[in-house]
């Protein structure tokens, strides 16, 4: 083997490596990570969703949908199987905010409130999230389940 | 080097929607710092590599990694600001290229750091959209946003334009202006001394 091609080899090497490496760092992370995250999702939307009826149950993954649905919930209970909550960054006129709702069969999704709001939780205007904003995500979250249809 | 100020102020633009309040604009800033530091380990492992052609593809994949490893820090710490911003921390890669950019303009070394200057900008001008829209000044915690208040009824004056998209635009072209004259008059001052 002449010199140029070990050369050669060892910068493809060195490339694989590196990007190999960077990628173990990033799904680890990732799996450290997961469950903390997602028990703070839960308990933010559990906040907003505070009328004692609805209970989150375990994390759903809806066909056709990307990481920008990643928090979507089951409600516990009974008769409440197919029910859904969501969990969306919805960018608003002023900045993006996330924002929760609840889907039923029966009456579609509905907007519950906005998350992580520790100080006054104001209504959703005041963070720049207008009636139109939220009909554009009822709608989009209805069909998006509805695309899904069963087999979620 | 005449269009390093519009390059400077352009990079913003990815970031309007998001640099609405402090605790938005401190979490994309520490992003862009984030960027630049990793971003110089990284160049350095990719130069004694000599990858030749390929470099510039490996440090923009170096970049997308980088990107995905701050989301994940910032799910770790403040998840629900994590939802909110989740879009926006790969923007703020895209803004760390365009301020990459101004690098390739013949600027003298070592006078100008685009990024480090750009982050304090960020975090300014995210706090005076959220004051003067809001009143507010918001900070980021692991339960979302707190905000404090430091004048009520603020919003409620016909300030809250700034604090939306038009007046963000608006307030970049005062910015871009402001610039352009301060750069005339140091140059006026330069070549009457």
């Amino acid at each position: 083997m002449s010199p140029d091609s070990t050369d050669k080899i060892k910068k493809y090497f060195l490339t694989v490596l590196l990007v190999s490496v960077f990628s173990l760092v990033l799904v680890t992370a990732g799996i450290l990570t997961s469950n903390h995250t997602g028990a703070a999702l839960r308990r933010a939307a559990q906040a907003v969703l505070a009328d004692g009826k609805t209970e989150l149950g375990e994390p759903v993954h809806l066909d056709g949908t990307g990481w920008s649905f990643s928090g979507t919930y089951r409600v516990r209970g009974t008769g409440r199987a197919d029910d859904l909550v969501f969990l969306v960054a919805m960018t608003g006129s002023a900045g993006p905010m996330t924002g929760v709702f609840l889907y039923t069969p029966a009456t579609g999704s509905s907007f519950c409130g906005l998350a992580g709001i520790t100080g006054n939780q104001a209504h959703p205007e005041t963070y720049g999230i207008t009636p139109r904003i939220i009909n554009h995500w009822e709608n989009k979250l209805d069909r998006l389940v509805e695309q899904a249809g069963g087999r979620k | 080097m005449k269009r390093n100020p519009v390059v400077f102020l352009f990079s913003l633009c990815p970031l309007i929607p998001a640099a609405s309040r402090l605790a938005y604009g401190l979490i994309l800033g520490i992003a862009l710092l984030w960027y630049f530091l990793s971003g110089l380990i990284f160049r350095e492992m990719i130069r004694k590599m000599q990858p030749g052609d390929s470099g510039p593809f490996l440090e923009l994949i170096c970049l997308a990694g980088s990107a995905t490893l701050y989301q994940t820090a910032l799910q770790f710490l403040f998840p629900v600001l994590s939802v909110s911003l989740f879009l926006y921390v790969y923007l703020s890669a895209l803004s760390y290229l365009l301020l990459l950019s101004i690098d390739s303009f013949p600027v003298p070394a070592g006078q100008f750091i685009p990024v480090v200057a750009f982050v304090p900008l960020l975090i300014l001008f995210s706090a005076f959209r959220e004051f003067m829209g809001s009143g507010t000044i918001s900070l980021p915690v692991p339960g979302g946003l707190h905000e404090i208040l430091v004048f009520p009824g603020f919003s409620d004056w016909g300030l809250a334009f700034w604090g939306t998209a038009g007046g963000a635009l608006i307030l970049l072209g005062i910015m871009a202006a402001i610039a352009k004259l301060v750069r005339r008059r140091l140059a006026g001052f330069r070549r009457n001394a």
